[in-house]
C-alpha cells in the first residue's frame, strides 16, 4: 500500500476526533474547532473530511444515541482507530523534528 | 419546534443524500439550528440550515453510496483496464474495425458539425448584430405585379434615419463593377460605394487607419489586406492614390485605411470601399434623392437600443404615404420592411441581395448523412460486441460468482465502449485534418479545426453519447448471463438477441440500400443537367464581357458596345480557328437575362425576358427556327423593327402562329414578330423556359414596358466559336486583338459550357458528398457484416460439421447458411424504397426539368447491396462449409 498522506484539515479533524473522544459526531468538532482555535468551519466540509478519514481507515463510526436537540435523530461517533493514532503520534514527531531544525530566532517586538 | 426548520431544504437534503448518512447529518444541522436560534435570530438560523444544504451537495457526499468502496474500485478500475486492452488486442480485426468505423463516422460528424455551426454563425461576429437589420422592399401592384426585393431605393435609407428616432444609423452597399487604375495597370474589380457609418455599424476591422475617418471625404478609398497586395506588393499603400472609373471618368482616390479581409462567414463582402459622396457620380439626382421604385443598393439599419423591429416597422406605412405621395402609396401597396442581419444566410423566403443565400437544407442533408455514418458504425460495435459476448460470458461468470455486482459489470463494459470511442476520437481527429481542405472544396468554405470550447464540447458529447449508445446494450446482455449456466458449459444462445441483432443488422442494410439508390439517383440527374440538349450549341463556345461606358441610358450604351463587337468581328473572321462569331447582351450561367414587364391590351400584366442580340446570333449558336425567318444581314429595317420570340412566348399569349403579330402592349413602338425559335435553355434547369423576346435593338421594346429588372449587365458579351483543337494558340491570338482595341483593359474569358455546369455545383457538390458517404457507410457496414458472420458461422461450425456427416451438400449447406441474409436484405430493400422515394422527389423538385424516380435505381440497388452483402459473406460461407467435419467434431 502507498504511503497515506494527511491534509492539514484533515489533521486538525483527527486530532479533534482524538479529544472529543465518545462525543466526537459532526457538530461537535466544528464548535471544538472554534471554540480551541478560533477558526469558523462548514459543517460540510468536516462531514466529507470524516467521512475521508474513514475511508483511509483512520477513524471508525457508529451510530449513537438520540437526544431531543436533534429532533430525535441519532448522531454518528467517530472513534480514532490504532492506525489513525499511529499517524497523528508520526505527525508529531516529524514536526517536532523539523521545528528542530530551524534556527531558533529571537522574535522581536513579540 | 421543528415547523421553523425550513422544511424544503431538508427535503432535498434527503433527496439527495445516501441515506445512510443522511440522519446524522440532518441531526447535526438540526442541533446547529437550534445553537443559532438561540444566539443569532430566527431568520439567520433559517438561512444558515439552507446555505449547509447547499454546501452538502457536493459529489463525495451524493455519491458516496454508490462507490462504497473506493480501494475495491480504483484496484477493480486498474483490472477493468488491463482486461479491457487485452481483449481488445485478442480481437485485433474486430477492434480495428470498430475503430476505424467509429472514426469516419466521428471525422464526419465533426465535419458536419463544423460546417452547421459555421452556417448558422454566419454574420454573428458583428457586435450589434442583434439590433442590425436590412430593408427589403415590397410592392404590390394587383394581378401578377407583385415585386419583392432585397434591394432597395437610394432614399429609403437617409429617410427612415431621418424620420425614425429608433434608428441609429443607417448603411447604404452598392456594388459597381469597374476599372481600377494602379499607375499604368487597370484592373476589373468590384468597388462598394458604402455611407460613413458603415465602420460603426459592422464590426470589420481596419489594420491600418481610423474607423470614423475612413469615409468621410469623397476622395478616400479603403482597400483590403488582399488587395493592396495585389497592388503595392509589400510597400506601404498609405497615401498612396490609385484611380477609380466612376461614369465615364476615372477619379483619383487616396488610399486612407487598409481593412483586414472580410471574415468568409460574412454576408457583406468587399475590396475597395469608397463614400456614398460618389453616388452622384453614377446615378441622378432624382434617383437618388425621390425615386422610390428605383431599387440599387442594400440599406441597412442599426436601430437603437432596445428598439423593438415590429414596432419600427408599424411606422413605415404613414411614413411612406407621406414621403411617396397619398396615391402612389396605395396603388403600389408600399410596404417596406426589416430583416434581421442574422437571418439573411439561411432564409430562402427573401430573395437574394449582394450575397447568395443558403439553402438550410444542405445543412440537414449534411447533419443526417453524418448521423447516419455513424450510425452504421454504432451498430457495427453493438453487434460485434454482442457476437463476442460467447468468448466473455466466461470472464462474467467468474466476476460474478467471486462477487462483481451487476452495475459493476455494466460500467465495465460501457468504459470498455469508452476506451473504443476515445481511440476512435483519435482516428476521427486525424482523418478530419486529412479531409478538411478536401471537404472546403466542396462545400466551398474556409472551415478550421482549432482547439476551442466548441470543438472540446463537440468531442466530449461524441465520446460519451457514443460510448454509451454503444456500450449500453452490450453491458445489458453480458452482465445479465448468468453464472450457474455458463460455469456450467451449456451454451447460452438467446433468441431474443439473435432477433436485435438481425434488427440491426437490417437498419445497416437498409440505410446502404437507401444511400445507394439515392447516389444512383442523383448521379443521373447530374449527368443529365450536364447533357441535356439545351436547344443551343454550348460546345467550344466562349464568352468575353466587353466595355461600354457607363453612363447613357441603356440602348446607347448597348449600342456603342456593339460598334465594338462589330470590329472584333470583322477583325475575328479573319481567323483561321474561328468558326462563328456573335455579340449578345446576355451570355448563359450567370443568373437570369434582363426581366422585362407590361400591362397588355386585356389589362394583363405580363412579363418576358429579352435578350439584344446581332443578326448572326441565332445561325451561330444552332438554334432551331419553328415558325418564320431569321434577322436578314445588314437589313436596316430588321434591325429597327424586327422581334423573333420563343415557343414559349408563343404559347403565353395562346397564339397558333406568332409570326406578322405584335406584342399586345399599347406603348411599342413599331416592330412586328418574324420568326419563332424553339425554347432553347437559357437559364438553368432548376427554372422552365419563360416567354422570350430576341431583337436587334432594344429601342422598340424599352418605350412600352413598366418594369425592368436584371441580375446581371446587359452590357454585351462576344461569343466565338473555336475550331477544336490548338484552342490555346487561338484565344492567344484572341488576346492580341482585344489589346490592339481596347488597349489596356483587362482581357478575361470564359468557357459557355464551364459556365453553365457552375450553376449546378452545389447539387454536383451534394452528389459527391452523398457519394462518399455511402462509400464509406457501405464499407464500414461490410466490415461489421464481414466479422459478424464471421462470428455465427464459428457457433454453428458443429451443427454444419453434423449437418455435412450425415450428408447434407455443399449447396443445400451455401443456401441454408445465406438465406437468413438473403430474406433480410429483400425485407430491407423494400423498406427502403419508400423513404428514398421521399427523399429523392424532393430534391428532384427543386428541378424544372428532372429524370423520373424509377424502379430501375431501386433494383440496380438492390441488386448492388446484395452482391456487396454476399461478396463480403461468402469467404465465411466457403470457409464453413469447406472445413473437414471431423476437425471440428473429433473433440466431443
Amino acid at each position: 500500500m502507498q504511503k497515506e498522506y494527511l491534509g492539514e484539515f484533515e489533521e486538525l479533524v483527527l486530532t479533534m476526533v482524538g479529544i472529543l473522544q465518545d462525543d466526537a459526531y459532526g457538530n461537535a468538532i466544528v464548535n471544538e474547532i472554534k471554540e480551541r482555535i478560533g477558526r469558523d468551519v462548514n459543517l460540510s466540509a468536516v462531514h466529507v473530511t470524516l467521512y475521508r478519514l474513514e475511508d483511509k481507515g483512520y477513524v471508525k463510526s457508529g451510530m449513537g444515541g438520540a437526544t431531543k436537540a436533534r429532533g430525535g435523530r441519532r448522531k454518528r461517533i467517530f472513534t480514532v482507530t490504532n492506525a489513525g493514532l499511529a499517524m497523528l503520534r508520526v505527525k508529531k514527531e516529524q514536526q517536532i523534528q523539523l521545528w528542530k531544525l530551524v534556527p531558533q530566532l529571537k522574535i522581536v517586538g513579540g | 419546534m421543528n415547523n421553523k426548520l425550513p422544511n424544503y431544504a431538508l427535503r432535498f437534503l434527503k433527496w439527495y443524500c445516501p441515506t445512510s448518512l443522511h440522519e446524522s447529518i440532518e441531526g447535526d444541522l438540526v442541533e446547529q439550528f437550534e445553537e443559532d436560534l438561540a444566539q443569532v435570530g430566527l431568520g439567520r438560523a433559517r438561512l444558515n440550515v439552507v446555505l449547509n444544504v447547499i454546501r452538502f451537495f457536493r459529489p463525495s457526499i451524493i455519491l458516496r453510496n454508490k462507490f462504497s468502496n473506493s480501494f475495491f474500485q480504483n484496484y477493480m478500475f486498474k483490472n477493468y483496464l488491463k482486461i479491457a486492452f487485452r481483449s481488445l488486442w485478442r480481437a485485433k480485426a474486430h477492434s480495428l474495425i470498430n475503430v476505424l468505423g467509429l472514426g469516419l463516422g466521428i471525422a464526419s460528424c465533426m465535419l458536419i458539425s463544423l460546417y452547421v455551426r459555421d452556417e448558422i454563425t454566419f454574420d454573428t461576429f458583428h457586435l450589434k448584430a442583434e439590433r442590425i437589420y436590412r430593408v427589403y422592399a415590397k410592392e404590390d401592384w394587383g394581378e401578377k405585379q407583385q415585386f419583392f426585393y432585397t434591394f432597395t431605393p437610394f432614399p429609403i435609407g437617409p429617410a427612415l434615419k431621418e424620420n425614425l428616432p429608433e434608428v441609429e444609423s443607417q448603411v447604404r452597399i452598392n456594388n459597381v463593377d469597374t476599372q481600377v487604375m494602379v499607375g499604368e495597370n487597370h484592373f476589373n474589380e468590384t468597388v462598394v460605394l458604402t455611407d460613413e457609418d458603415f465602420f460603426k455599424v459592422f464590426d470589420f476591422d481596419l489594420i491600418v487607419g481610423e474607423k470614423n475617418q475612413a469615409l468621410r471625404g469623397q476622395n478616400n478609398v479603403v482597400l483590403t489586406k488582399k488587395l493592396a497586395e495585389k497592388y503595392f506588393g509589400a510597400s506601404d499603400p498609405i497615401n498612396k492614390t490609385i484611380s477609380i472609373q466612376l461614369g465615364e471618368q476615372f477619379e483619383e482616390f487616396t488610399i486612407v485605411a487598409v481593412a483586414a479581409n472580410p471574415p468568409t462567414n460574412s454576408s457583406i463582402q468587399f475590396d475597395i470601399l469608397i463614400s456614398s459622396l460618389n453616388f452622384s457620380k453614377l446615378y441622378g439626382k432624382e434617383m437618388l434623392t425621390s425615386s422610390w421604385f428605383n431599387i440599387i443598393p442594400e440599406t441597412y439599419v442599426l436601430l437603437q437600443e432596445g428598439a423593438e423591429a415590429k414596432a419600427v416597422e408599424h411606422k413605415f406605412p404613414s411614413l411612406f404615404k407621406t414621403l411617396i405621395g397619398e396615391e402612389k402609396f396605395r396603388k403600389s401597396n408600399y410596404a417596406p420592411g426589416l430583416q434581421p442581419l442574422t437571418d439573411i444566410h439561411l432564409n430562402t423566403d427573401f430573395p437574394r441581395g449582394l450575397a447568395p443565400v443558403s439553402n438550410p437544407r444542405y445543412s440537414y442533408i449534411l447533419s443526417g448523412i453524418a448521423l447516419l455514418i455513424l450510425f452504421v458504425a454504432c451498430i457495427n460495435f453493438v453487434t460485434l460486441s454482442v457476437g463476442r459476448s460467447m468468448q466473455r460470458a466466461k470472464e462474467v461468470g467468474v466476476r460474478k460468482v467471486v462477487g462483481a455486482m451487476r452495475t459493476q459489470l455494466i460500467t465495465q463494459f460501457i468504459g470498455e465502449a469508452v476506451i473504443v470511442t476515445l481511440l476512435a476520437l483519435l482516428v476521427g481527429v486525424g482523418l478530419l485534418l486529412i479531409n478538411l481542405p478536401l471537404f472546403n472544396d466542396l462545400s466551398g468554405k474556409q472551415l478550421l479545426f482549432p482547439v476551442n470550447q466548441f470543438t472540446l464540447m463537440i468531442m466530449g458529447l461524441l465520446l460519451v453519447i457514443i460510448g454509451l449508445i454503444s456500450g449500453s446494450y452490450p453491458a445489458l446482455v453480458l452482465s445479465a448471463l448468468k453464472p450457474i449456466t455458463i460455469l456450467k458449459g451449456s451454451g447460452q444462445t438467446g433468441k431474443s438477441k439473435q432477433n436485435v441483432r438481425s434488427i440491426l443488422v437490417g437498419i445497416q442494410l437498409m440505410l446502404s440500400v437507401f444511400l445507394i439508390s439515392s447516389t444512383l439517383l442523383m448521379r443521373e440527374q447530374l449527368s443529365y443537367l450536364q447533357n441535356k440538349n439545351m436547344g443551343f450549341d454550348k460546345a467550344q463556345l466562349i464568352a468575353i464581357q466587353l466595355n461600354a461606358p457607363r453612363t447613357g441610358g441603356l440602348t446607347k450604351r448597348i449600342g456603342i458596345a456593339f460598334e465594338t463587337a462589330q470590329q472584333f468581328k470583322n477583325e475575328l473572321s479573319k481567323l483561321p480557328d474561328i468558326l462563328a462569331v456573335s455579340a449578345a447582351s446576355h451570355d448563359f450561367g450567370n443568373g437570369g437575362w434582363m426581366t422585362l414587364g407590361f400591362t397588355d391590351e386585356q389589362k394583363m400584366y405580363r412579363t418576358f425576358n429579352m435578350n439584344v442580340v446581332d443578326e448572326d446570333y441565332i445561325s451561330m449558336l444552332k438554334i432551331q427556327l419553328v415558325k418564320g425567318r431569321n434577322f436578314y444581314k445588314g437589313n436596316l429595317s430588321d434591325k429597327r423593327r424586327a422581334v423573333i420570340v420563343n415557343e414559349a412566348f408563343e404559347k403565353e399569349y395562346g397564339w397558333a402562329d406568332a409570326v406578322g403579330k405584335k406584342i399586345p402592349g399599347k406603348n411599342f413602338q413599331d416592330h412586328e414578330i418574324i420568326g419563332v425559335v424553339k425554347d432553347f435553355n437559357y437559364a438553368s434547369l432548376y427554372t422552365k423556359v419563360e416567354p422570350l423576346v430576341i431583337v436587334e435593338d432594344p429601342a422598340m421594346i424599352v418605350s412600352g414596358i413598366e418594369n425592368f429588372n436584371m441580375e446581371n449587365s446587359p452590357i454585351p458579351k462576344l461569343l466565338i466559336r473555336l475550331k477544336p483543337g490548338n484552342m490555346a494558340v487561338t484565344i492567344d491570338q484572341i488576346k492580341q486583338l482585344w489589346n490592339k482595341i481596347e488597349g489596356e483593359e483587362e482581357f478575361s474569358f470564359v468557357f459557355v459550357d464551364q459556365t453553365m455546369a457552375k450553376q449546378y455545383r452545389s447539387d454536383q457538390n451534394l452528389g459527391k458528398i452523398v457519394s462518399i458517404a455511402t462509400l464509406l457507410s457501405v464499407i464500414i457496414g461490410s466490415l461489421g457484416l464481414y466479422a459478424l458472420a464471421s462470428l455465427t458461422m464459428q457457433q454453428r461450425i458443429k451443427e454444419i460439421s453434423i449437418r455435412k456427416v450425415m450428408g447434407a451438400s455443399e449447396n443445400s449447406l451455401l443456401l441454408l447458411l445465406s438465406k437468413e441474409y438473403l430474406v433480410l436484405q429483400v425485407f430491407c430493400l423494400f423498406l427502403s424504397i419508400p423513404i428514398t422515394w421521399y427523399l429523392m422527389s424532393n430534391w428532384l423538385s427543386t428541378f424544372e426539368y428532372r429524370i423520373p424516380v424509377t424502379a430501375n435505381a431501386f433494383a440496380l440497388a438492390g441488386v448492388i447491396s446484395l452482391v456487396i452483402a454476399l461478396a463480403t459473406i461468402s469467404f465465411q460461407l466457403f470457409k464453413i462449409v469447406w472445413t473437414n467435419p471431423a476437425k471440428c467434431l473429433k473433440y466431443e
